[in-house]
């Protein structure tokens, strides 16, 4: 990872840290500020993908993966901007739904990252607590406080693992 | 390719083109030098930062990939170990970006590999060792390219090595790589070991053939696989063959280098010259070993009878730093560094006369 990716994944986890504490401090007044960050953050990158994939990766062996990726993200970004309307309840859900989503993706990168003798172990932790905090969130679905406080926890923590994640030096092998 | 060919066969080469055991010695120290003189280096040895002719694995991991910092691994890779086999590559799909990517992979017997040779001529062993390594990665880097992209440098699960049985077939035999540096290959298992896939196209690990670990450096392996760039066609790569004309061309290039031909001329080999030896190469060559040190080595005393030491990088260090400053340019660190420069700067010129911004920002060209 090069200093500029390091400092992006630190950002990145700090804003999601703010997320949390706002949430926390405002509850469900925090709601629409955070969906519409979310929507946002989620359109961008997915516009990026496919102009990535226009101009370079559709040549690319393997490259449509990168399109569908990209359109994945243009759609979820939408979908999370049409929440900001709905009632609160749903919006958390939806919240969970995408936590769980995440964890089930961390999880599989890790079983694929063991499987190829490379750093497994904080991912695995990392998708193990964001499906267990999915799972509380839904447990806990009829006190919405609570399931505010405790999604927030479960960001705050994976904020910490990205964090942690960007100091961590990954080699490359060298060419000769 | 690694040191037991840019030491020890380069040695050898040199041997069977005509020069002596110490000129022979110091074209081979500047082959395998190249791998190893880093800024980091140079900045122990005192000698200028743009001399630079490699990237430590710690300088990688920081490097920039912004567009100044791309440019820099570019001029750097492209110029010492992944020269472009031909910068005007017709192509028609794609963005200036893209085309500008697909025109620096490298390959064997391009216009920039004669004038890498012929820059060498008259400059010395140093120069002649930098242009032996630049020559034989045509060989062994062919089909990456000497900057950081995913969509050029990328590999996939296809990836097999060719073993010819007794009957005549070939049997394929999956390829596994594994991400974890640091830990030596396990060619019989079949595993060796790469770059992480990083799906952002400058990433550092997409850079040459990290994603394809050490494979393209071993002289026996044989295999197929599906290039990022090449539309999913299946490339197959000889390297017994290959290594065995890079070797050739080495001997031809030498032999230019030292006089005894006119001109150097594209796709020659001094394969028939070497009658007595070849057996003996193709033997190392086509041995199933990740280290064909030893082998070369003992190759090597044979042609010369005399001994070869190991590569030490830091063997004529105390010449350079203490020579006075007018005269630092006169020791064989000093002449390495100059022939270093010289090349970064012709293959740099060279790429932006092409109008490719993979290396700065390209001249105007004077209107009509």
């Amino acid at each position: 990872m090069t200093i500029r990716q390091r400092m992006k994944q630190i950002m990145v986890g700090v804003i999601m840290v703010l997320f949390a504490l706002l949430m926390i401090a405002f509850d469900e007044k925090a709601y629409p500020v955070i969906v519409g960050v979310y929507a946002t953050a989620l359109e961008f990158m997915g516009i990026r993908l496919i102009w990535y994939y226009f101009t370079m990766a559709r040549h690319m062996v393997g490259g449509r993966s990168i399109l569908c990726r990209g359109v994945l993200f243009v759609d979820f970004g939408v979908f999370t901007g049409s929440l900001a309307l709905v009632p609160h309840i749903y919006v958390l859900l939806y919240l969970a739904g995408t936590l769980a989503f995440s964890a089930v993706v961390d999880l599989l990168r890790a079983k694929e990252a063991k499987g190829i003798d490379s750093p497994w172990k904080l991912k695995t932790l990392q998708g193990g607590v964001e499906l267990l905090t999915a799972i509380v969130c839904l447990l806990f679905m009829n006190t919405p406080a609570l399931v505010v406080d405790i999604y927030s926890l479960g960001l705050i923590f994976s904020a910490i693992t990205r964090i942690v994640n960007a100091f961590r030096r990954m080699p490359a092998v060298t060419i000769s | 390719m690694q040191g037991d060919f840019h030491y020890y066969a380069t040695y050898c080469a040199a041997m069977l083109a005509g020069y002596d055991h110490k000129d022979s010695l110091l074209i081979c120290h500047a082959a395998q030098l190249v791998d190893f003189c880093s800024r980091s280096w140079l900045k122990k040895a005192g000698g200028p930062s743009d001399a630079a002719t490699t990237q430590l694995q710690l300088e990688m991991m920081d490097a920039r990939t912004d567009r100044l910092g791309l440019c820099d691994i570019t001029r750097i890779w492209a110029s010492f170990h992944f020269l472009p086999r031909d910068l005007y590559a017709e192509i028609k799909k794609g963005s200036k970006n893209y085309k500008d990517k697909y025109r620096m992979i490298c390959g064997p017997n391009g216009d920039l590999l004669v004038e890498t040779v012929k820059l060498a001529k008259g400059k010395g062993p140093a120069a002649a060792g930098i242009a032996m390594h630049v020559l034989a990665d045509t060989w062994a880097h062919t089909y990456f390219a000497g900057t950081p992209s995913l969509v050029i440098n990328n590999t996939n699960h296809h990836f097999y090595e060719l073993i010819p049985k007794e009957n005549g077939e070939t049997e394929r035999v999956k390829i596994v790589f594994a991400h974890k540096p640091g830990t030596p290959d396990e060619p019989d298992k079949g595993l060796y070991i790469s770059s992480i896939y990083q799906a952002s196209e400058d990433s550092i690990m997409n850079l040459g053939h990290g994603r394809a670990g050490h494979l393209p450096d071993y002289s026996y392996i044989h295999y197929a696989y599906l290039p990022a760039w090449a539309e999913y066609r299946e490339i197959i790569k000889d390297n017994p063959s290959d290594y065995e004309k890079a070797f050739g061309q080495m001997v031809y290039a030498l032999k230019y280098l030292r006089g005894d031909a006119e001109e150097f001329q594209k796709d020659t080999y001094a394969i028939g010259e070497l009658e007595e030896q070849i057996d003996t190469i193709r033997g190392i060559i086509a041995k199933r070993q990740p280290d064909a040190s030893e082998d070369w080595k003992a190759f090597g005393e044979r042609l010369s009878k005399e001994e070869i030491p190991d590569f030490d990088m830091d063997a004529y260090l105390d010449a350079y730093r203490g020579a006075e400053k007018a005269a630092k340019a006169d020791t064989y660190l000093g002449q390495f560094m100059e022939a270093a420069i010289r090349q970064k700067h012709m293959v740099t010129a060279q790429i932006l006369e092409s109008g490719n911004r993979l290396v700065g920002i390209p001249p105007r060209k004077a209107k009509k």
